[in-house]
């Protein structure tokens, strides 16, 4: 899995690409969180998953974890890009009533203003 | 790994087609498995989504069986086995683990257990297969089993 972070209108959006499973992504993505809120007051996340090929419950398990951590420093985390596995998995364990999903970057960026 | 395609008459049809992986109980493994059940579903023309859940199921399970297994201080094994009947593929994954019982995996999905980070393993594979079963194996460990029928062409359409 790879990450690319970068920061527009104040909000960090974190590009992934590849598989987030047990072991591997799962703690490259909870590093990275860490690493945003332990560097900024309140922070503003979302996470692009539109290249994210596969996904495992440790997976689905670390963005519930990054959603709470970055809620708890006072900050919101939204998802952006979901292919259809992943929104079906989403579905599946009813997180998609928990997260704000967008198709796209303007309308995800929008949505903090 | 043994694969079985004798011209002898099946015992019964699971016995159609099979394929057996005794591996260590180890994460390292995982990814052969995987890409084993769903290069065999290739071979059977089972959807791309198909193949993205049994994928998915596979995975929980194996993980759950080595995570389980890793407990205990000797090394364990774990037994993967693929079979075919006429309209469905079967798994079935046994440990030599403590095993699970499926009536006390929490529901992730209750507003309590949402936010919790982990927990959803089972729960999905259970949710993406057919069948799904854990069966005790007096002595040995536990079995988990499940299968996906293959869809008719009407159904086909539009499952991607």
């Amino acid at each position: 899995m790879k990450i690319k972070t970068r920061d527009r209108d104040d909000i960090a959006i974190l590009d992934i690409s590849g598989e987030i499973t047990i072991g591997q992504g799962d703690v490259q993505l909870r590093k990275e969180i860490n690493e945003l809120v332990n560097n900024k007051e309140i922070v503003n996340i979302i996470l692009n998953l539109s290249k994210v090929s596969f996904i495992d419950s440790s997976g689905i398990g670390e963005i519930v974890r990054s959603y709470t951590t970055v809620q708890k420093h006072g900050g919101k985390l939204k998802l952006m890009g979901l292919e259809s596995k992943v929104r079906d998995l989403l579905t599946i364990t009813q997180l998609i009533t928990v997260f704000e999903c967008f198709e796209g970057e303007e309308e995800a960026v929008a949505s903090y203003k | 790994m043994n694969s079985n395609r004798s011209n002898e008459k099946p015992k019964t049809k699971r016995d159609n087609f099979s394929v057996e992986l005794n591996i260590p109980s180890e994460m390292e493994m995982i990814r052969l498995v995987e890409e084993l059940g769903t290069a065999l579903m290739d071979l059977r023309g089972y959807t791309e989504r198909d193949r993205d859940n049994i994928r998915l199921a596979i995975h929980e399970t194996l993980v759950n069986a080595i995570t389980h297994g890793s407990k205990s201080r000797k090394p364990m094994r774990v037994t993967v086995r693929f079979a075919f009947e006429e309209q469905c593929f079967y798994t079935d994954i046994e440990d030599e683990g403590e095993g699970f019982d499926l009536d006390t995996v929490k529901d992730p999905t209750h507003p309590q257990n949402l936010l919790e980070p982990t927990g959803r393993g089972i729960f999905l594979a259970q949710k993406l297969t057919e069948n799904f079963t854990v069966t005790r194996l007096p002595g040995k460990g536990f079995r988990v089993s499940f299968c996906r029928f293959k869809p008719r062409k009407n159904e086909e359409i539009g499952n991607d």
